[in-house]
């Protein structure tokens, strides 16, 4: 298994019953800024710690106007995680293109982080979820196009001697010639996130790009996804491969399945909490794809009424260390992900506790872990005899 | 009906087969083609005249794939053929709403094409002390709630019920079939009116061209457009008639038919006939 570490850095002080929107218009004075600086730091001290803990990567992602995420800049953050460690991956997951005036910038800065961190970018991108694009002013329409076409463009960007024309649909470039290239070549490994849509799935399929399942969907909406994946996956290439697939959960470990629960339910909650629109966006999907996530309400986290259904949807993993290791291993069973994201912070989760569990994971869970998966899940499509897979996160035959 | 110009089928609902006047009806932001009340309304009236709503391309049945209108100027094109292509010795265009915007904009590019112009709660224009309330926002996209009214309105209508008949026929009894059918026509919508909000800049510089006599119909209680707006339209286009419906909401056209008719009717004797 390749085990990341993954923060959303939400904002911790939302008032439980703060009126309206939970995102774009939900106001900014709600932000306390001589404490933001503070928490940022914080947020990126609990990744760093990953390092020295053991874990193969630390990931950051992008959202805007909003409590749920506060990191509007991936990149910045990535420079920032590659600036103060050395080892691990820097999963960037990441930009969301369609929302960058020009897809050349991304590539740039992706690449200047792969150079200074010796390497160790992963490149993950998203389309970005719909309150982006109230907040870009960006025709939801054209979400997906403008996506496939500036990830297009920047692996070009990256791999193709320059200078060169550019002239699509959506970017129309005269001289695409980047000097900030990146170190891994032809380029770092693609991760593309999903929510389920058939679309990002065939994508990655056809290109080799590692599907990053989104989360906090029921656990029978996340499995028909991940099942979708295999599947297609399957029939394309012949043969599994678990380290293209990617799973991200919510993790907390404590002393006891009591004690962890009492330390962590409530802070879930005001996760969940943060969660709200708006999320009308016509044509940002396909119709396909809406209708898929329809007819899944209202299964998400955010809907979980109490406990039992938190811990009935596999919506977080928490408990001892031994009940941690037979959830999470259930579930990376049922998913076929040879990446595991751990989410150790969640909403306001205090720091300390953060560390502890963090610590926990390290020395009891994770070992654990990789004993039992020492090349990732096998997948229920795929023979028995089939040989070990071949592409590991973060190496260059990944895509 | 359908119509082939350049490659392009536009599907037309038509009723009528006079040639005296043809009304091409703009839907609104839902949709509705099928089975209007205005539509029969109108012929009563005028019973030697035709009127035909137009599917926009990619709703409802129409045939044209969506991505045949993907700008305002490939609409204000596309619909400027198909009136070239309408019989009838006068053309009335009726807009609701997206309609209305889109009625506005091919009187303004197409005057001589546009014998007489009629504007219900028109999107199109922007008034800085009165913001559009968007359509795409909160959970705008699908639902026929009360986004669309400011007061407790006597004539509000089951806008489920007038839209389904419009639905395409082998959706119309599919869980989702209403939701796609609005997400269809709120697609388009937000492929023009996104950002900006659903209204072009330069459209208002443009109206002062349109030379046809105008009725503009405003819904006083509309959660969309506030009254000012219709007022907006009126000043700016030259001898425009404003008509305050002041029980109705964003489709007067649809709420009160009866009571619009007569007015819209009344419109085509205003026309010169052409030479």
């Amino acid at each position: 298994m390749q085990v990341f570490a993954f923060h959303l850095m939400p904002w911790p002080d939302v008032p439980a019953n703060f009126p309206g929107q939970r995102a774009v218009t939900i106001p900014n004075t709600l932000v306390d800024r001589d404490l933001l600086g503070t928490l940022i730091n914080q947020y990126l001290d609990q990744l760093v710690a990953c390092e020295e803990a053991g874990l193969d990567g630390v990931a950051v992602n992008e959202h805007h106007q909003m409590p749920w995420g506060l990191m509007g800049s991936p990149n910045l953050a990535a420079g920032m995680l590659a600036m103060r460690t050395s080892r691990v991956k820097i999963l960037v997951l990441g930009p969301a293109l369609p929302l960058y005036g020009s897809p050349l910038r991304v590539a740039e800065e992706i690449a200047l982080v792969d150079q200074v961190s010796g390497g160790r970018v992963i490149f993950g991108c998203v389309i970005g979820g719909p309150p982006e694009y109230h907040v870009a002013g960006i025709d939801p329409s054209e979400a997906r196009g403008r996506f496939n076409e500036a990830l297009d463009l920047i692996i070009e960007a990256w791999t193709r001697p320059g200078p060169f024309e550019h002239y699509g649909e959506y970017y129309k470039l005269q001289h695409v010639n980047p000097w900030l290239l990146p170190l891994q070549q032809p380029h770092p490994p693609v991760w593309v996130p999903g929510a389920g849509s058939p679309e990002t799935i065939d994508l990655c399929v056809r290109k080799g790009y590692t599907y990053s399942a989104l989360p906090f969907f029921a656990k029978e909406f996340s499995d028909q996804s991940f099942a979708m994946f295999r599947r297609k996956f399957m029939q394309a290439n012949g043969i599994a491969d678990p380290y293209k697939v990617s799973m991200l959960v919510p993790i907390y470990v404590g002393a006891t399945d009591e004690a962890a629960r009492q330390e962590y339910e409530e802070h879930f909650f005001y996760f969940a909490g943060l969660h709200g629109g708006p999320f009308s966006v016509p044509g940002y999907s396909s119709e396909k794809g809406v209708v898929r996530q329809m007819s899944a309400r209202p299964a998400f986290a955010w809907t979980a009424r109490n406990w039992a259904e938190v811990e009935e949807n596999s919506y977080a993993i928490v408990g001892s260390p031994q009940s941690v290791i037979e959830k999470l291993s259930r579930r990376i069973e049922d998913t076929g992900a040879g990446n595991l994201m751990c989410m150790f912070h969640i909403g306001n989760l205090p720091h300390d506790k953060v560390m502890a569990s963090t610590g926990l994971f390290a020395s009891e869970v994770l070992p654990e872990i990789r004993a039992r998966f020492p090349h990732g899940p096998d997948w229920p499509e795929s023979p028995p005899s089939q040989a070990e897979p071949t592409s590991i996160a973060g190496g260059h035959n990944a895509n | 009906m359908q119509t082939d110009l350049n490659g392009t089928s536009y599907r037309l609902e038509t009723a009528g087969s006079g040639e005296s006047v043809h009304f091409l009806y703009l839907p609104s932001i839902v949709g509705e083609t099928r089975d209007l009340e205005i539509v029969g309304e109108l012929l009563k009236l005028v019973p030697d005249g035709t009127i035909s709503a137009l599917e926009y391309p990619g709703c409802g049945s129409s045939i044209a794939s969506s991505d045949e209108w993907k700008t305002v100027h490939d609409i204000i094109y596309g619909i400027g053929r198909l009136l070239n292509g309408m019989t009838g010795k006068r053309i009335v265009l009726i807009g609701s709403s997206l309609g209305g915007w889109l009625a506005a904009e091919v009187a303004a590019w197409y005057p001589d094409k546009v014998d007489a112009l009629v504007l219900s709660n028109a999107f199109g224009l922007r008034l800085p002390k009165f913001p559009v309330r968007s359509p795409f926002f909160e959970k705008g996209s699908a639902d026929l709630d009360g986004s669309f009214y400011t007061c407790a309105n006597p004539n509000r209508v089951d806008l489920a019920k007038i839209v389904t008949p419009s639905i395409r026929e082998e959706e119309r009894n599919d869980a989702y079939g209403l939701f796609l059918h609005l997400l269809r026509v709120q697609t388009l919508a937000a492929r023009i009116g996104f950002n900006p909000l659903m209204h072009d800049p330069r459209l208002e510089m443009r109206l002062g061209g349109i030379r046809c006599p105008t009725l503009i119909i405003w819904g006083q209680c509309d959660g969309v457009l506030a009254p000012r707006y219709g007022q907006a339209f009126a000043d700016r286009i030259p001898g425009a008639q404003l008509v305050a419906d002041v029980t109705s909401g964003h489709f007067p056209l649809l709420e009160e038919p009866a009571k619009h008719a007569p007015a819209i009717a009344a419109l085509t004797s205003t026309i010169e006939d052409p030479l």
